[in-house]
């Protein structure tokens, strides 16, 4: 299959093109029916930039394989703007379980639209999706488009597991990290859970997402840093960053606050205002910790990145905060990402010494108020067109009076206020094992959105565990849950 | 069990059951090939004939099988690797075998694809020998492929590998059991607060109403997409993220700590680590490395006003040590090897170390052939001169022409009068070329004792170097002056000068603007004798020269008068001087010899 040498690369605009028009297609194709005029307009625009791609090579193909997609050998470029096309095309390449699409040098307008329509006009089974698209393929006999099931590598990664035990792993795992009193650290096992945390995000974002609203598990400072951990990998997946690079910056997150193991618990945990002294004491933390993985430094397993991040989480852009630089002009990338997620994480977190803890959707609108003065602009948005303007885990009342917790966001930017929510009570206020629903879906006559956040609540009122609802999802979503460990 | 996938458009093949012994046949001798290559890859280097040989085979067997064929999944066991439930490859070494190598990280399948290219394979086997030769505690095969994401060779390591790596003392149980009944039970009652948050927010739907401008700019924002200027600047911080060098970051930040750092114990290790890494900088002649270091060492130390005085001693003791390391013999052995990394970070620690590096540098600069160096090197001498004129000149000597003359040139730049009388005792030197370089120099500075210096060499062996000297000497209106010159020229030995000789000496009457000079020159051009006629004629066409020099009516009615008369050349001469005079195209300061 690899394609000859002396072969001109496909233009990498037109490839994208050609991408974004798919999706628009298969989106129009979800929504509209068949003799629908955008719809019919939108694949005829898809079908010119297959052809144009068809002026280089004969045969384009469309594969997907493990989170990647290629277009004849072209691996697509992952970027932020274009992440949910990515997500989206992933997940019905998933749905359909097609390793490849192949459009022939002679393709039709007509076998193309076809194709679309043949790809999105029946619910298909969970169980095996592809035996049944394949039987209507054959019968639609299109004989310059052809499909191949995806191998099935991928299955055996269950996309269908319990992550908590996960997530759960990675704090014990920091525990041992944390708790390190030789010269040499170990990184194997945290790289190993980086790995997982990656995999599970490329499967599915939500469940994960949820989880970080899991706090002070056996310890403030591990649960923490375990949550900074994981969005930031999120994050920096949407941002591009190469498999490498995540290793990295999983590894400076899960460690940007091990120099708080330096300052005494009385003070960290101080329930009122902090004197100057002991304010000194507690910014001494970022270059504590700074130090201490010099020190651990000498196996070279810790990169300097993660030594940037523990001593510079607590600057902003401008070089404000602490310590101060007298040399360095700007923080690194990483300390950019992991400053706005350890922020988020730490005033959504209670602690005795916080006499209100803000709800997720609170806590964002704070951070933009403080804009840039305190965050890099671009990893601020970033984050919160991440997790959505009501992050997973939020517990909001909707206009039909009912109570429902945010299980999933939308990942489109005019939708970041409309994510799927799973109803918990009635308009009553009873309690109810409720659906999931997408609150960007409309009435039936398309005039308005069925349902409508009003506002988000704090769960602690209620003595809501939301992790409890989250966990139940989880666990509904995948195999049994798993007994407690020994 | 790996399925074949299948094409809907091709006809479908039954699916197999047990494998047929040609592919069992197949898959085992692309595993016995596996193993030997990655053995040949521990042996051989990289392009070694034999290790290409292997990887060629590989790579062919492997092209042989996916003919058609869409993968070749292998399962893992500690020490075997099987294919569809039949072992295809065995080995109970632990120390060599490639099962237990997968095994020992947790991997269940590994998975060849159609479409495995020499580069993958290259890349797969180069992976597996690094792997292997780390220490067991620190090598991990699944993270190392997961990190090279190879487009077809994929894995799968469960997550109980991990689980098991935690460790067991640290787990505490957990409950990850929800009961639902437990958990959707009873009922939930709005707070007042909330129901009035509830009614207000149903009176202003999405938060359509006033809120703070910040606010509601701020989340307009958020729910645009990220326009081009906003991309451009995440690729362009991605792209400085990966620019950044670690080296340079450690050191930058080694910095920053020890500013901010108080203890004594951890103000030591950072010195320590920054000495190592000034240490290393000197072996390889990283001068830029070591130049940065000791200019941040002197910042740090400006710095630490206030600072404990324990501190304010350690770094006191830092800065010594890192200027008194200097790798003198090292740097001379590279520099006539040509192995200087950066000439011009060389001279920027030579200038950072101040003046015992001049003597070095001076050496270097005589023995190099390397231009760049040489150019770059003229400037440090410049500011080196600048300082201490006298320091510099001292590098000079008999056997060093090349930096001689490049100090010469140094003081010909600067001017400085202390140089004057280095210059002059460059005058004596044997090698003729210094002794030209620093009479044209001293022929620049306007000082009596420069020119006084210069008279002397009127009576050098060289007559290159007589004639450099008559032409940096500038005899003013010295009516003194004047008529020593004139007196030298009158002399019958003047007349054994060669041509050129003479030429200078009456050029250098043609330059003074005193009378004298000029009546001179105008009465030897109008002197006519029947003896010494060719000599005569030479100094006749000197003076010409020299009055054209000088210009003005005088010179040009002599120039008339002697146009009309007298030898052929000398009338010519004078014709042809009296034309540019007129056309004022006269070439001042050219020697016509």
């Amino acid at each position: 299959m690899t394609a000859p040498e002396t072969k001109p690369a496909l233009n990498t605009a037109d490839i994208m093109d050609m991408i974004i028009n798919f999706h628009v297609s298969i989106k129009l194709a979800k929504l509209y029916a068949s003799n629908n005029r955008q719809l019919q307009e939108r694949i005829e625009v898809l079908y010119a930039s297959i052809r144009k791609l068809q002026d280089t090579e004969d045969l384009i193909q469309l594969r997907m394989i493990e989170s990647f997609i290629f277009v004849n050998r072209q691996r697509l470029k992952f970027s932020f703007a274009h992440y949910p096309i990515y997500q989206f095309l992933l997940d019905e390449f998933e749905g359909w379980q097609i390793g490849m699409i192949s459009f022939l040098a002679e393709l039709t307008k007509e076998e193309l639209r076809e194709f679309i329509l043949l790809l999105t006009q029946r619910d298909l089974p969970k169980e095996d999706p592809y035996e049944h698209l394949a039987e209507d393929f054959k019968a639609a006999a299109l004989p310059h488009i052809r499909i191949q099931k995806n191998p099935t590598m991928i299955a055996a990664e269950s996309r269908d597991r319990n992550v908590a035990p996960i997530y759960f792993l990675g704090i014990y795992h920091l525990k041992q990290v944390f708790h390190f009193e030789g010269e040499t650290l170990n990184l194997r096992v945290t790289k190993r859970w980086i790995q997982t945390i990656c995999k599970v995000l490329s499967f599915d974002e939500s469940v994960l997402f949820g989880l970080t609203s899991v706090k002070n598990f056996e310890d403030y400072t591990l649960n923490h840093s375990t949550n900074v951990c994981i969005l930031s990998l999120a994050l920096g997946r949407r941002l591009g960053l190469s498999r490498p690079e995540l290793i990295e910056l999983g590894i400076s997150a899960c460690l940007h606050d091990v120099g708080k193991y330096d300052i005494p618990q009385e003070i960290l945990n101080k329930p009122g205002r902090l004197d100057a002294q002991e304010r000194a004491i507690i910014e001494k933390h970022a270059a504590r910790g700074a130090m201490k993985l010099i020190q651990m430094r000498a196996a070279q397993q810790i990169p300097i990145a993660a030594i940037l991040v523990a001593l510079e989480h607590h600057i902003t852009p401008a070089l404000a905060g602490y310590p101060k630089y007298a040399w360095k002009t700007q923080t690194a990338l990483y300390s950019r990402i992991v400053k706005v997620i350890d922020y988020f994480d730490a005033i959504t977190t209670k602690r005795v010494y916080r006499p209100k803890t803000l709800t997720p959707s609170d806590a964002l609108k704070l951070m933009i108020e403080q804009g840039d003065k305190e965050f890099d602009p671009l990893i601020l948005k970033a984050f919160v067109q991440m997790i959505g303007i009501y992050p997973i885990g939020s517990l909001a009342i909707l206009d039909s009076g009912e109570l429902a917790i945010v299980a999933k966001s939308n990942p489109q930017a005019a939708f970041v206020r409309r994510p799927a929510v799973k109803l918990i009570t009635d308009a009553q206020g009873n309690h109810v094992d409720g659906p999931i629903v997408d609150l960007a879906e409309m009435d039936e006559a398309e005039t308005k959105f069925k349902k409508s956040i009003l506002t988000t609540l704090d769960p602690e009122k209620y003595g809501i565990r939301i992790f409890d609802y989250l966990l139940a999802m989880d666990s509904a979503a995948g195999a049994a849950a798993s007994p407690g460990h020994p | 069990m790996a399925t074949k996938t299948s094409d809907v458009q091709l006809a479908a093949n039954p699916e197999s059951g047990a494998p047929d012994i040609k592919t069992l046949s197949s898959v085992r001798e692309i595993l016995r090939h596996l193993s030997k290559t990655v053995s040949a890859h521990k042996l051989f280097p990289d392009l070694h004939e034999s290790l290409i040989q292997f990887r060629e085979g590989l790579l062919g067997l492997f092209q042989a099988y996916f003919e058609d064929r869409d993968e070749l999944e292998l399962d893992i066991e500690a020490n075997a690797f099987r294919y569809e439930g039949e072992v295809v490859l065995k080995d109970d070494n632990i120390l060599r075998s490639l099962p237990h190598l997968f095994f020992k990280d947790g991997m269940k399948t590994l998975t060849f694809l159609k479409g495995l290219v020499s580069t993958e394979l290259d890349d797969f086997l180069s992976l597996i020998k690094t792997t292997s030769l780390l220490p067991l505690e620190v090598s991990d095969i699944v993270d190392a492929l997961w990190q090279k994401e190879f487009e077809h060779i994929r894995f799968y390591a469960p997550d109980d590998y991990l689980e098991a790596q935690v460790g067991a003392a640290e787990r505490i149980p957990i409950q990850f059991q929800v009961y639902k009944g437990d958990l959707y039970r009873g009922r939930i009652e709005l707070k007042p607060d909330d129901v009035a948050a509830m009614f207000g927010a149903l009176r202003d739907p999405e938060g359509a109403g006033p809120k703070p401008a910040a606010v509601d700019a701020g989340e307009a924002i958020l729910f645009t997409g990220f326009d081009e200027s906003e991309q451009r600047r995440l690729e362009s911080l991605l792209i400085a993220e990966r620019r950044m060098s670690d080296e340079q970051e450690s050191i930058d930040l080694t910095f920053e700590l020890l500013l901010a750092e108080d203890r004594p114990e951890v103000v030591e290790i950072l010195l320590n680590i920054l000495e190592q890494t000034h240490a290393a900088a000197l072996q390889t002649l990283d001068f830029f490395k070591v130049v940065q270091l000791i200019g941040k060492a002197d910042q740090l130390a400006e710095r630490l006003e206030g600072a404990a005085p324990e501190k304010v001693r350690a770094v006191e003791q830092f800065r010594r040590v890192l200027r008194e390391r200097s790798p003198r013999n090292e740097i001379r052995r590279a520099a006539a090897a040509g192995r200087i990394p950066s000439p011009k970070h060389l001279l920027d620690y030579l200038t950072l170390m101040g003046p015992p590096a001049l003597p070095l540098a001076a050496e270097l600069y005589e023995s190099s052939r390397d231009t760049e160096f040489r150019a770059l090197a003229r400037d440090y001498f410049e500011q080196a001169g600048r300082d201490n004129p006298q320091g510099l000149a001292e590098q000079a000597g008999e056997d060093h022409p090349f930096i001689t003359k490049a100090i010469i040139d140094v003081f010909g730049r600067t001017r400085d009068p202390r140089a004057v009388s280095s210059l002059i005792a460059f005058m004596a030197y044997r090698e003729k070329s210094v002794r030209l370089r620093s009479i044209q120099t001293l022929g620049s500075f306007d000082d009596a004792t420069a020119q006084k210096a210069l008279w002397a060499s009127l009576r050098d062996e060289n007559e290159e170097v007589r004639i450099e000297a008559a032409a940096q000497i500038k005899l003013g209106t010295d009516p003194g002056a004047v008529r020593e010159w004139i007196g030298i020229v009158s002399e019958a030995a003047f007349l054994k000068k060669s041509s050129a000789e003479k030429a200078a000496f009456l050029q250098a009457l043609g330059r003074s603007p005193g009378e004298e000079a000029g009546a001179f020159l105008r009465g030897l051009v109008e002197k006519s004798s029947f003896f010494g006629r060719a000599k005569l004629r030479e100094v006749r066409l000197g003076a010409v020269r020299a009055l054209e020099a000088r210009g003005g009516t005088e010179a040009a009615e002599t120039l008339e008068a002697a146009a009309r008369k007298g030898d052929r050349k000398v009338r010519e001469a004078c014709r042809e001087a009296l034309a540019r005079l007129r056309s004022g195209r006269m070439d001042s300061g050219k020697r016509r010899i």
